[in-house]
């Protein structure tokens, strides 16, 4: 995934984003506390949602019968690994300005700062792109996905079969997530701290 | 103690900590200088000290370590031995901050026990935690898993009461978590709480 060209790609990028004023090194360290904690409760969503999908006593307690937020966790997990990664950078004084694609240029500026200089290991930088990627597929393949049981309405059998299917491998992604987001939001704290 | 204030060298805080990390176990001097890897000179000397202040007193021709006072002190050489230890285990430094900062009742206690203690290889983290409320107990727990479930670690979590403390104190020769803990333990917080309570509930 890391391969020799992405990564020269990247930091031709990371160079161009500073000398664009995009990205600010030796800043001060005012926001620590603040991704710090929005990586917390991203984390404790996640745990919650996949809590509530998983425990159908709490769902009947709280009036959610058959309520499936894999899809969200996911989703919150993936956040939780990007507020703390904004948490570390902010931490060494680095500043991302831009409003655009800020995920990318995040992912561009943790490989270069962290990665190539050998602070943090090839496997977190793996997990936090998988985490990424996965999150905005599972989110755009569902919409396509709804659009085309929406189209193929007449073959209700199958459509089942496929949402049926689908939710285990979103459960089990959902997991996966859990369990990858708990394991690289402990590594960087433990930089930070 | 004395009212003159007592402030204890490096060697004395040394002898402290192997004194406060097992409550209930009686040393004779020269044992306390054996298992330290201190000259016996030294450990005499420093140990007349902590003798008059009291903060360890005679049984049975050895000493042992008094957890009826000074517990402000005892709270302190406390503190030193987790210090050190999660200076060397960043991760359980992590957890700690996380339970201190986001555990909701303010009177607690937290510490880690069993092999985790003396291992440097623990096949688990076991970790007790003290509240005040019976009630509490079943919101606690979940309070504490919550915490810990986003931790790597293999964690072994026990939430009793203060009620609890007393009735495992009272009977001393059974085998019980607080029995267990008073020869095995590193408190992380509620170092003061912790032998307040030994005291009233160890009769």
């Amino acid at each position: 995934m890391l391969d020799e060209k992405k990564l020269k790609e990247m930091q031709s990028r990371v160079k161009q984003y500073m000398d664009n004023g995009l990205i600010k090194t030796k800043q001060s360290r005012e926001f620590v506390e603040f991704f710090l904690s929005n990586a917390d409760k991203s984390l404790n969503s996640a745990n919650a949602l996949y809590d509530l999908s998983t425990d159908k006593e709490m769902q009947t307690k709280m009036g959610y019968i058959n309520f499936d937020g894999f899809l969200w966790v996911v989703n919150s997990c993936y956040y939780s690994m990007f507020y703390i990664v904004r948490a570390l950078l902010e931490n060494e004084g680095i500043k991302i300005k831009s409003d655009l694609s800020t995920h990318a240029v995040t992912f561009d500026v943790l490989v270069n700062f962290f990665y190539l200089n050998g602070k943090l290991q090839k496997k977190f930088i793996e997990d936090f792109a998988d985490a990424k990627d996965e999150a905005s597929e599972l989110l755009g393949k569902q919409k396509a996905d709804q659009l085309i049981e929406d189209y193929y309405w007449e073959k209700e059998k199958r459509a089942t079969f496929t949402y049926n299917t689908k939710e285990i491998v979103i459960k089990a992604k959902a997991q996966t997530s859990l369990e990858r987001a708990r394991r690289f939001n402990q590594e960087i704290k433990k930089m930070i701290r | 103690m004395n009212t003159k204030k007592f402030i204890p060298t490096k060697t004395q805080v040394k002898i402290m900590q192997l004194f406060v990390s097992q409550i209930t176990r009686r040393f004779t001097l020269r044992g306390v200088g054996k298992e330290l890897g201190m000259h016996q000179a030294l450990t005499y000397r420093a140990c007349k000290e902590l003798i008059s202040n009291k903060l360890i007193i005679t049984d049975d021709n050895s000493y042992r370590l008094n957890y009826k006072q000074n517990h402000q002190e005892l709270a302190y050489f406390e503190s030193i031995r987790s210090k050190e230890f999660l200076e060397k285990n960043k991760t359980l430094a992590l957890l700690e901050e996380d339970i201190i900062e986001k555990f909701p009742y303010g009177y607690f206690i937290l510490l880690l026990f069993g092999s985790v203690v003396i291992s440097t290889k623990p096949r688990d983290i076991d970790i007790l935690v003290v509240i005040e409320k019976t009630e509490d107990l079943e919101a606690a727990e979940k309070a504490l898993y919550n915490l810990t479930r986003n931790y790597t670690l293999n964690i072994h979590s026990i939430v009793i009461s203060f009620e609890s403390v007393f009735e495992m104190l009272s009977t001393r020769d059974e085998k019980n978590v607080i029995n267990e803990v008073l020869n095995k333990h590193l408190i992380l917080y509620g170092g003061e709480l912790f032998y307040k309570l030994l005291k009233k509930g160890r009769k």
